[in-house]
């Protein structure tokens, strides 16, 4: 079990280090289009459909964003109370928070399938991009999210029942 | 207090309302149905007040108290572009909404979106009114998922510029003009030489007021509420494209209304149309004031030099035309139909 | 049990939740569904689920945030913003709070380009807090400097929510604008006054400089800084003489960044990696409670509870002044939970009408708002600034945070006082512009 947890682990991180890094890139190309935009609109002229790719990428560099965060720990949390209580208790309420992670993400997950469906028809104002295949694509980061909670779910269940195994 | 609580508790929006409530409540509370209503303005805009309000309390008093509204203004519920589909899913009962905000959804009421189509937000409102009637089973198609409640058309969009007046179509060579995203508005900006900046709406003012952009295609409604006249030398009023809104009731909360209700909301619905476009109209004239008290100046296209500004754009319409019909929808025959009552009804 | 008290028991469960070390983006996710499924029905609840998420993150002014986050993480990976730090240090470092107190003034220059809050507390923040830990600054101290100056980003121009208040009430953009300035900067000097006062009563939290920087090294020191004032003034001058809007000089002082951070050979392809995969990490978390807020927000909507607090106000026939104080109080308690914009959207129908009917001023308002709100973003348990000084500087415990900020709560306050009784410190210099 321990053993099947940790590879779970590292597959999870893995894919996540990679989404990590495509959001990465787009920042960096969202940078990078902004600033031609600018330059474009006083000597050429701007780029047709730079605002709708801006909001477009930004909504999947924050989506593809969301398992990287998780699985290095920095969605925030406030440990006040809770890091003074015994490791076992701490394990039980971490495994119930990412429990209700899960759920929540795979709902909201789903709930953009249906939306993207629902709207498989709407197009950008300019360019005339199917806004539901974005749509998908963040569909997928908070899968990710909800998966790399699953693998911390885990975790936090090996610790209640071993609190003092270092992971 | 406790009765609006009540009737608030029971509220739902969707299947369940009629079973919950009937088993919950006594028979007087059984019937009443309180309307979530999304809006895409904001909460002390005219629309609500002149038109939204006065309608919610129509709907109470025709309904002896069986149907109330809560509203909810632009954002509280959704972003506008989800109007239609917070309608749809039932997250709102009734959705005022503007259709371009989800491009490729609607086809032929598109066609309100065409150059040139309309003079004021009530000549357009006319129109549109007339378009409804004769194709209203082609317009119902594509309002799926939703009851028309009535469709609207809102005042046109115009040239502001910061210091160049525009007078001829020449005079737009090489300006940077901003505009939120519109085909035709981009057709125009490209046909007569100058460079569209597409920006939201909230950032017009300062893009203008810096010199991001020499200008703006912008509506006189506008103005009241982004203070273009502050930033504005020149406006040349052309009309160019008249916005469409629809105002669309979720079918299930449509059906769980009595059909006497239904009947006495359906006569009140009729003549809303025509409110909401006089509000705009009127919000437009105001707007038009406070710039002319600002000293800026207004310029109108001569009659006979209008053919100038519209010729160049009759490829949008083509096209327009060609594209929908090649999704089997009578695209020439509704842009025609808009043709000949502009004529019957200027 | 009536939506109102839902709203309010919703309220007390988030704080508990939180406090369970459940996520707080994940709490207010939860509770906004459960409440959002309670009072209409799960499959509308499930709807804004999916719809909250993508719109939040879709947002295009939000843009900006991100990008202003890469400029100041190239910045400081480059060692550039050390370097400024450095020169500062020469010149006022020596004074008490001296460092304390340039952080402020760095927050206060960085806010009139940035028009956001998180931006200005990330970039600076990221700059600013090792520089301050180096120097054995108190933790507290160090964390509230940051996070009161971040708050200056939506006083001084350009201010995304000044813009949208102008748009819900249809007051004047422009005299809004203009009226941030003023009490911007004064708000940053008090803010200055409230470090130096600290630390004058407790010389401990940051010790005294040995010996002051003789005045040749202070110029010397100025050689290193110009690449820092090159990317500064290009993105201020941008937005100022009308090169680019607010939203777009994210991307342009971040590629400014870049530049000289590459023409000075100070940024490695490591460290280029670090930056961006740094900004993606903090985009993440943010606008992940970002997406919370909104679905919690929506929930707050359908039970009434702002309107209902806002309407309770005006049924009473008592003071105008002590109807403010009851408003104020009531954004207070708002400002703990909610997000600024879903404030904003959700009270202002009620709360401006009242507002000018009680003969206050609606531009002036608008100021006392975002003072308001800025209280908001300091105080837990949804503190945006505080999370976003968290993401930047790891090693700082939330709590110690939250602890550091309250003079500065404090000194907002005492602020917030002082231009109620004095309106005219907001009202002169729009009134001038315009007139
Ligand atoms: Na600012
Ligand atoms: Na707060």
């Amino acid at each position: 079990m321990r053993k099947f947890v940790t590879s779970l682990e590292k597959g999870m991180s893995k894919i996540n280090e990679i989404a990590g890094f495509i959001a990465a890139t787009l920042i960096v190309l969202m940078m990078i289009l902004t600033f031609a935009n600018v330059t474009g609109r006083y000597f050429i002229r701007p780029i047709v459909g730079t605002h709708e790719l801006t909001y477009l990428s930004l909504a999947l560099i924050v989506f593809l964003s969301l398992g990287y965060v998780q699985s290095k720990k920095e969605h925030i949390a406030i440990g006040i109370f809770v890091d003074k209580c015994s490791k076992r208790t701490q394990a039980v309420l971490d495994a119930i928070s990412y429990f209700v992670t899960f759920s929540l993400l795979f709902l909201m997950g789903w709930q953009m399938v249906v939306f993207a469906g629902r709207t498989s028809t709407t197009l950008t104002g300019d360019l005339h991009l199917p806004v539901s295949a974005f749509v998908y694509l963040c569909a997928l980061g908070a899968f990710l999210y909800a998966m790399t909670a699953v693998v911390d779910f885990l975790k936090s269940l090996l610790k209640v029942v071993n609190p003092e195994h270092e992971s | 207090s406790g009765q609006s609580s009540e009737s608030v508790s029971t509220e739902d929006n969707g299947n369940s309302r009629a079973s919950d409530s009937s088993s919950q409540e006594g028979q007087q509370a059984a019937e009443a149905i309180e309307l979530t209503i999304a809006s895409v303005w904001p909460g002390p805009h005219g629309q609500h007040v002149q038109v939204v309000e006065p309608l919610m309390e129509e709907i109470e008093k025709v309904t002896e108290g069986r149907i109330t509204a809560t509203l909810y203004p632009a954002g509280g519920l959704g972003a506008p572009s989800e109007t239609y589909d917070m309608t749809v899913t039932g997250i709102a009962d009734i959705g005022y909404g503007l259709h371009n905000t989800t491009p490729g959804v609607f086809h032929l009421v598109s066609v309100n979106s065409l150059p040139f189509i309309g003079d004021s937000a009530i000549n357009g409102t006319e129109i549109s009114n007339a378009l409804l009637e004769t194709f209203s089973e082609e317009f119902e198609a594509e309002h799926d998922g939703t009851k028309i409640a009535y469709l609207w058309i809102g005042d046109g969009e115009n040239v502001f510029t910061v210091d160049k007046p525009i007078h001829k179509p020449e005079d737009l060579q090489g300006l940077r003009i901003s505009l939120t995203p519109s085909p035709t508005g981009n057709a125009f900006l490209e046909a007569f030489g100058a460079i569209p900046v597409t920006l939201p709406m909230g950032e017009v003012y300062e893009a203008m007021q810096r010199g991001i952009v020499d200008g703006a295609l912008a509506n006189g409604s506008t103005i009241p509420n982004f203070q273009l006249g502050d930033v504005a030398g020149h406006i040349t009023r052309l009309n160019l494209v008249l916005p469409t809104f629809f105002c669309v009731i979720n079918e299930d909360t449509w059906s769980q209304i009595s059909t006497d209700d239904q009947a006495a909301l359906e006569e009140l619905f009729a003549a809303y149309g025509l409110k909401h476009a006089e509000a705009y109209d009127s919000l437009a004239e105001e707007g038009w004031r406070m710039a002319e008290e600002k000293g800026v100046e207004i310029f109108d296209i001569p009659e006979e030099e209008k053919h100038l500004w519209g010729n160049p754009l009759q490829p949008v319409a083509d096209e327009w035309i060609e594209s929908i019909e090649a999704m089997g929808l009578p695209g020439r025959e509704v842009y025609e139909e808009v043709l000949r009552l502009k004529e019957t009804l200027d | 049990m009536s939506p109102e008290m839902l709203g309010g028991l919703s309220i007390l469960l988030l704080i508990t939740l939180i406090l369970l070390r459940v996520q707080v983006a994940v709490a207010l996710l939860l509770i906004g569904f459960v409440g959002y499924s309670l009072l209409v029905n799960v499959d509308a609840a499930l709807v804004q689920l999916g719809s909250t998420a993508f719109q939040t993150a879709s947002n295009y002014s939000l843009s900006v945030m991100p990008l202003f986050i890469l400029m100041g993480m190239f910045l400081s990976y480059s060692g550039l913003a050390r370097d400024l730090f450095h020169s500062v240090d020469r010149w006022i470092g020596h004074l008490r709070g001296g460092m304390g107190m340039a952080t402020i003034g760095a927050c206060a220059l960085f806010s009139s380009i940035s028009g956001s809050v998180s931006a200005t507390t990330a970039t600076i923040g990221k700059v600013a807090l090792p520089e301050m830990e180096r120097y054995h600054y108190d933790q507290k101290v160090s964390t509230a400097c940051v996070a009161a100056g971040g708050t200056l980003g939506i006083l001084i121009p350009p201010s995304v929510t000044l813009i949208l208040y102008g748009v819900l009430t249809m007051e004047p953009i422009g005299q809004l604008l203009i009226a941030g300035i003023v009490p911007g900067i004064a708000m940053a000097l008090l803010f200055m006054v409230t470090v130096y006062v600290q630390i004058r009563r407790n010389p401990a939290l940051a010790p005294l400089k040995a010996e002051s920087t003789p005045f040749r090294e202070k110029i010397g020191s100025l050689k290193k800084v110009w690449p820092f004032l090159l990317v500064f003034l290009v993105s201020i001058g941008g937005i100022y003489f009308g090169f680019f809007t607010p939203s777009e000089a994210g991307g342009v002082g971040a590629i400014g960044a870049l530049l000289i951070a590459l023409a000075t050979k100070t940024l490695n392809w490591t460290n280029f990696l670090q930056s961006i995969m740094d900004t993606v990490r903090i985009t993440g978390m943010l606008f992940m409670i970002l997406i919370g807020a909104g679905m919690f927000g929506k929930f707050l909507a359908i039970s009434k509870l702002p309107m209902q607090l806002s309407a309770s106000v005006a049924n009473t026939t008592i003071s105008p002044y002590l109807i403010l104080l009851i408003i104020l109080l009531v954004y207070l308690i708002l400002g703990l939970f909610m997000e600024g914009f879903a404030i904003l959207v959700l009270t202002l129908p009620i709360v401006y009408p009242l507002i000018i009917d009680l003969g206050f001023n609606g531009v002036w308002f608008g100021i006392i708002m975002i003072l308001v709100l800025n209280m908001g973003l300091l105080t837990p348990p949804l503190g945006l600034s505080v999370y976003v000084i968290s993401g930047v500087a790891k090693n700082i415990p939330i709590q110690t945070i939250f602890r550091g900020v309250v003079p500065m709560l404090v000194t907002i306050i005492i602020f917030t006082a002082i231009l109620v009784v004095f309106p005219s410190i907001v009202t002169f210099l729009p009134d001038m512009m315009y007139e």
